[in-house]
């Protein structure tokens, strides 16, 4: 599973532009699963069938984009204006990133501290004073590689800061989908279907379509989920730490989740010996947000990875925690299904 | 088709369509999309929440649906209270400036149309603390100068009135009216399928004039359960270059029409209609809006099962003003490439795979 999310992690899908990563997962799973589609906007859907017909359709679901840059304007000096997908515009200068499809690798460039006036130096960087610098020198020479419109991902390694640490781009929510993968190539209990979206970090888009299309009785929704455990950090603020295992959210920004799943994956948890945490902010959201809410709604429980920096260029995680994230999914999978709405 | 534009386009913005009252005249909408295209639809239809949906069939068998969408519906007020001399309140129906409220002219639709303008306080009275914040909304009243026991016969709270703005033509090509916002749109698309009922167009064309745009997006989100295209384009207007406006956020007044590359829209749909614009020489300009572009295409594109969905559009200057202007050129762009889609949507979205609905790797109808 390790090996697994390296790999992901290592494929660009910012949102909007998940193809190649999705066309990757498909291949993947093709052998494993008994139906495989792209629906009508390109959200990746497979079905396997279990050895029990289940009570009620369960969908596992968790997304595929990542976050990431467009390019909105080509300057006259060559350098690129851009608007951000989910991004925090302290994690950007200098960050390497590559443009477009042919990945044209550039850096993210601002003025430097010498010429800030002194009363605006202890100020945040905001995204006007951004842009990215791929070394051309005219907007006619940018102009042969960059188009407005294209995607900017960032060229960031993934790296094992220890044993269990990892650090990588994508985290959110790559982890999502290696649990997704491995239900898929395992046995299963019950039928299932998975769901791959599109463009969770626009604001649970993909999800809209897919609930729609799908209408799940019960949707399992595997994300990652901010963990602000820094040092000096009050706890209350830390919302979940690493390595206290997998956190499964009572409530977060977008969604209110299923009280009985909620109590049903905590108890699954303990008797199973999995370490367990809930998040101690109601904050975020979720394609839970758009499952509940759509097609003719459905009960929901989030099962999340704690990852550190979310919505930056680089994440940190657990291993450990994401062992506990695929333990309660694949025990989840075996009970889901014959559990009566 | 300049002449055509501006033709339709003035008979839409005499016709009464605040945004939430689209129902009130629905079927004069729809007459008047079927009088002005020829023949082009074969049938139409007025939804509960007021869209007025118009399909054209194909001869071709199995030809592919194309949907285009502009919106009906304006930004508007509506009466909040009859106060007392001829004076009314009104609430605001979408997004209004209130900086430019003052002296405004607008039509109240009660039993009759009765006139009216935003009142002021004058300079020598106003502004003696150096206060330059402006008034409430709910303190700019509207004065119909009539006596109030005729205002109360005429009008009554909840009725919907209107921004006046008269069309008059510029130099060059320019024009200036109220309600460019989206009827320019309305009639870009009416004018285009008008040009289609003189040939044999390979692909079904649905046209959605849907309400409900400015105030969150409900017409065209409802309307993706009534009627299912394979890909789509929304007709919006978009910022035309001004002091102060970025260029990446606008494009200049006659340098044609504005092509949207977005995160949240689809990019082979959109490379379509880029292609279309290449190949019968309309004028564009392509502009990014990625994380939203605000328009009904955010809605299209999930709604229901989803739909690849595009953005084209016309700019004009002072969007959501009584005085907005556009470039007929502009416009004449929208409707070539228009145009230029539906005769290649068929080919062009079954080519390479492009747009297939749901597209099954394995299981399903198709192995």
């Amino acid at each position: 599973m390790k090996e697994l999310l390296l790999s992901l992690c290592t494929f660009d899908g910012v949102s909007g532009n998940e193809f190649a990563l999705l066309d990757h997962i498909a291949n993947m799973i093709l052998p494993f699963a008994d139906k495989v589609y792209f629906d009508r906007i390109g959200n990746l859907v497979a079905f396997k069938k279990g050895r029990n017909v289940p009570k009620k359709k369960v969908v596992f679901a968790a997304h595929a984009d990542e976050v990431g840059l467009v390019v909105k304007h080509i300057e006259e000096d060559g350098t690129l204006l851009f608007t951000d997908i989910g991004i925090l515009a302290s994690s950007l200068p200098t960050r390497r990133v590559f443009v477009g499809k042919k990945r044209l690798p550039g850096v993210i460039g601002s003025k430097p501290i010498h010429l800030i006036p002194k009363t605006d130096r202890a100020k945040q960087i905001t995204y006007d004073e951004l842009y990215i610098d791929i070394g051309a020198s005219s907007r006619e020479e940018a102009e042969k590689y960059v188009r407005v419109g294209d995607y900017v991902s960032f060229d960031s390694e993934c790296v094992m800061l220890s044993d269990n640490i990892l650090k990588a781009k994508a985290i959110d929510d790559r982890a999502g989908c290696a649990v997704l993968i491995g239900l898929i190539k395992s046995e299963l209990e019950y039928d299932t279907y998975f769901v791959f979206t599109r463009r969770e970090e626009l604001g649970t888009l993909g999800a809209i379509s897919a609930a729609n299309e799908l209408c799940p009785d019960i949707c399992i929704v595997c994300e990652s989920t901010t963990a602000s455990d820094i040092y000096g950090t009050p706890d209350m603020k830390k919302v979940v730490k690493l390595g206290n295992g997998v956190a499964l959210p009572f409530m977060d920004g977008g969604t209110l989740y299923t009280k009985r799943l909620f109590k049903l994956a905590t108890a699954l948890a303990d008797k199973n010996g999995i370490k367990w945490q809930t998040k101690t902010m109601v904050a975020g959201g979720t394609d839970a947000r758009s499952f509940q809410r759509e097609g003719h709604g459905c009960e929901v429980l989030g099962v999340a990875l704690p990852t550190r920096y979310i919505h930056s260029s680089a994440g940190v995680c657990n291993l450990d925690d994401f062992a506990a994230q695929n333990g309660i999914c694949h025990e989840l999978s075996k009970i889901l299904g014959g559990i009566e709405l | 088709m300049k002449d055509t534009i501006l033709d339709i386009f003035g008979k839409l913005k005499r016709i009464m369509t605040v945004s939430g009252f689209e129902t009130l005249n629905a079927q004069t909408v729809k007459e008047t999309a079927l009088e002005y295209t020829d023949g082009f639809f074969e049938d139409a239809q007025v939804t509960v929440s007021g869209s007025v949906i118009l399909y054209h069939r194909s001869k071709k068998e199995n030809a592919r649906t194309l949907l285009l969408d502009a919106h009906i519906d304006t930004i508007g007020l509506v009466v909040s209270e009859i106060c007392g001399e001829g004076f009314i309140r009104c609430a605001p129906v979408g997004g209004i400036d209130r900086r430019i409220l003052t002296t405004a002219e607008v039509e109240i639709y009660g039993k009759e149309k009765i006139r009216g303008l935003f009142s002021s306080v004058p300079p020598h009275l106003a502004n003696k603390n150096g206060d330059n914040t402006l008034p409430d909304f709910a303190d700019m009243l509207v004065d119909t100068g009539k006596k109030n026991d005729e205002l109360k016969r005429l009008i009554s709270v909840g009725d919907p009135a209107v921004f006046l703005g008269k069309t008059v033509k510029l130099l060059g090509d320019r024009v200036v009216s109220a309600h460019l916002d989206d009827k320019i749109c309305c009639a870009s698309i009416l004018a285009a399928c008008k040009n289609a009922a003189k040939t044999d167009i390979d692909c079904n064309v649905t046209v959605l004039l849907s309400s409900g745009e400015e105030t969150r997006g409900g017409g065209a989100k409802m309307a993706s359960f009534i009627t299912e295209a394979d890909g789509a384009i929304a007709l919006d207007v978009n910022f035309a270059k001004e002091k102060d406006v970025p260029d990446w956020q606008s494009s200049r007044l006659g340098d044609g029409a504005m092509i949207s590359r977005s995160a949240v829209t689809d990019r082979k749909m959109t490379d379509i209609v880029e292609k279309c614009a290449a190949r019968c020489g309309a004028k564009h300009k392509i502009i990014c809006e990625a994380d939203g572009t605000g328009t009904n295409a955010d809605t299209i594109e999930v709604a229901n099962r989803g739909t690849p969905c595009a953005v084209l559009s016309v700019p004009i200057k002072y969007m959501h003003t009584p005085g907005e202007v556009f470039a007929t050129g502009d416009a004449q762009s929208v409707s070539m490439i228009l145009f230029e889609v539906m005769k290649n949507f068929d080919a062009m979205s079954k080519e390479n795979d492009t747009l297939l609905g749901i597209r099954y790797l394995k299981g399903g109808e198709v192995q």
